[in-house]
């Protein structure tokens, strides 16, 4: 109860003061003429979406802070030791429900900087910044100029994953993009860095992952208030209902890791037919979206969720980048005959983004929605299907205008 | 006033459910309205399957974008009515027969159709394809409990899927092959939930009778802001509070300006 009383006491002249003590903090460890500490922004979408008024925004803004802390000091551990406060209990809270490692999360943020040992400090903002934003929104100062935008984190959906549709990423999925980078994109590869540096910035985007999803949680209780309602700032709210929850999700990402059964036992080319015919299907389908040549030239009018967030707003261009949005932009289908896998070239690779989808993207999945049930394709068709897609980049190009149907039966 | 989780609502409600007698003291009362946009009603508007490459899809005579459905005097549909107050006092025995019933949406004609449908998270949501040709069926709630899902569904084939909690919002259901197919499903863990109809008009039976707070928000649009309702105002976000009575609660028309 003595908790819950000071938390809904006046939470922003508490954060003020925290804040403050930080700043003096921050001063006396690397001297004078430091610029202001950077701040976490609001997530802007996310309040014209929610309608959020002036009053829920501060809130939010504030125990966003007394949660995740500053990308200074994560959970505001330093923070913490400095202003010798009350209320550790809960800020340890905070971070052991999300199951996050404070001493890797300390690696990779605040500013760049190493230790007498060497070990790097501020990764983030050395490596990831530019282009994905203090916040994880995918909104860096580089952000405009590059194709596909950066990922916005904050979301909570990742694409290069091994796990199901609305399955998190594991840990091995994430050190695995910073690793390879995704070809086809800008994203590079982070494969020089020592590999601890590499598990902090992983990380520090779980970190900015689950503070974004937090941020949209919180929108969306109001609508459980009347409109002059302040938030509820016990635990059993906060952790509770909104932050476990969404914890959970990235613990369990495991248990849903795609396991393919053994391809099927036959030639390669006469898998690869079939897997051609099926991909001019009806069944699967491939051909509407991917073209008939699988040049990624079908249906190229569909948006990513990204994307489609602002479409469903109805906002005029000009709105967009007066909320310091990008343009909106539409997805297109993949030309599968580049050769240029950005989630992993290995058939298992491709297997998962067929049977799974992509999430966040307009890319259905044909395999089973939960393991056991039966899904649009079987494992065999579905192995088809990647024998046939891998072929794509070395088959000469089918002469074009031809009907799908003919191409089909000559090569069967 | 504390938030409680979802998932003890939906039992609570369940239990409530299961226990008539404890409610058989309980009066109910139905309420009813009418929905009617002021001003000049907007053109209807049609796809452009052009943009499918769907043979199906572009030999229909004229595929309707079902976003803003409005009749020749102002009717105005889908306008998602649902109890926003985190708890409802009791539920009538007679939604306990439908408790676990199937609610379906076809994919018919390259539509969602219904449009809007309205569930609780005991019931099943069924999604079919009535359509010689392939559709998939994107859905994508909010609650990191509902996970989203995106099935290819070729022609009559169906899934099914089951919200473990309630929206505070419409859920999306979207086809990226047909981009112009949107859909929308209300997900509460009480049955106190309608949209309105072709005629603009909407019931909800049998309601516990006091002050109840609904929501109302149109499903492709905004929320129903400033309209005068049984007396009062709803607010920015739609939100009035009714006191149900016993019988019949008819509000008569509701006028919508702010759309």
């Amino acid at each position: 109860m003595g908790r819950r009383a000071f938390f809904s006491g006046q939470p922003a002249n508490w954060m003020s003061l925290r804040q403050g003590l930080l700043w003096i903090f921050l001063v006396g460890l690397t001297g004078c003429g430091t610029a202001d500490p950077p701040q976490f922004g609001l997530n802007r979408l996310a309040m014209r979406t929610g309608e959020v008024n002036e009053e829920h925004r501060q809130q939010i803004a504030d125990i966003l802070t007394a949660m995740f802390g500053t990308p200074d000091d994560p959970f505001m551990a330093r923070a913490e030791q400095a202003a010798n406060s009350d209320y550790d209990v809960s800020q340890d809270a905070f971070l052991a429900t999300s199951g996050l490692d404070l001493a890797k999360l300390q690696m990779a943020a605040g500013s760049v900087a190493s230790d007498r040992s060497g070990t790097g400090r501020g990764l983030f903002r050395e490596h990831c910044v530019h282009c994905h934003g203090i916040g994880g929104d995918g909104l860096g100062p580089t952000a405009p100029f590059l194709n596909p935008y950066p990922r916005d984190y904050r979301q909570g959906k990742f694409k290069a994953k091994s796990t199901e549709l609305a399955a998190k990423p594991t840990r091995d999925d994430l050190y695995g993009v910073l690793e390879r980078g995704i070809p086809g994109t800008s994203m590079p590869s982070f494969k020089l860095l020592p590999s601890q540096e590499i598990d902090a910035l992983v990380e520090y985007v779980k970190y900015l992952s689950l503070r974004g999803q937090t941020e949209v949680m919180l929108v969306n209780a109001l609508f459980d208030l009347d409109e002059g309602e302040p938030i509820p700032l016990d635990q059993e709210f906060l952790v509770g209902e909104i932050l476990s929850p969404l914890t959970a999700t990235w613990e369990e990402a495991e248990e849903y890791v795609i396991h393919p059964p053994e391809p099927p036992e036959m030639e390669p080319e006469e898998s690869i037919a079939l897997g051609r015919e099926l991909f001019q299907s009806a069944k699967a389908n491939c051909v509407k979206c991917h073209g008939t040549l699988a040049l990624g030239d079908g249906q190229r009018d569909d948006y990513d969720e990204w994307n489609r967030a602002y479409v469903d707003l109805k906002l005029e261009p000009s709105d967009i980048a007066a909320m310091g949005a990008l343009p909106i932009r539409n997805i297109h289908p993949r030309n599968l005959r580049l050769g240029i896998y950005r989630f992993g070239r290995r058939p298992l690779d491709v297997y998962r983004r067929i049977h799974a989808g992509i999430a966040g993207t307009p890319m259905p999945g044909v395999g089973p929605a939960t393991p056991g049930a039966e899904g649009t394709l079987t494992p065999d068709q579905i192995w088809h299907l990647v024998h046939y897609v891998r072929s794509l980049p070395y088959d000469e190009l089918s002469p074009v205008g031809e009907p799908p149907s003919e191409v089909t039966r000559e090569r069967l | 006033m504390n938030i409680r989780s979802n998932i003890r609502w939906g039992l609570a409600a369940l239990l409530l459910g299961t226990l008539p007698t404890l409610a058989s003291a309980q009066e109910w009362g139905t309420l009813t309205g009418q929905f009617i946009l002021k001003g000049k009603a907007p053109e209807p508007k049609f796809a452009n399957p052009s943009t499918a490459n769907d043979a199906f899809c572009q030999q229909l005579d004229k595929i309707p974008l079902d976003q803003m459905v409005v009749g020749p005097n102002g009717e105005l549909a889908n306008v998602v009515v649902y109890v926003s107050d985190r708890k409802v006092k009791a539920v009538h025995p007679s939604y306990e027969e439908s408790a676990n019933a199937s609610v379906e949406i076809d994919n018919k004609d390259c539509r969602f159709q219904p449009h809007v449908v309205v569930m609780r998270t005991s019931q099943t949501l069924v999604i079919k394809n009535s359509d010689p040709t392939p559709h998939n069926s994107r859905i994508t709630p909010l609650l990191p409990q509902n996970p989203a899902r995106n099935p290819i569904l070729p022609a009559n084939q169906s899934f099914e899927y089951k919200f473990r909690a309630q929206e505070t919002q419409p859920v999306k259901v979207t086809c990226s092959i047909h981009p112009w197919m949107t859909g929308h499903i209300v997900v509460r863990n009480n049955p106190y939930a309608a949209v309105s109809d072709e005629e603009g008009k909407f019931t909800i039976e049998n309601l516990p009778v006091g002050e109840i707070e609904f929501r109302l928000k149109h499903a492709d649009s905004k929320y129903i802001a400033g309209a005068s309702v049984g007396g009062g105002k709803t607010s920015r976000r739609g939100q009035v509070k009714i006191t149900i009575k016993p019988g019949m609660n008819d509000l008569g028309q509701i006028e919508v300006s702010n759309l």
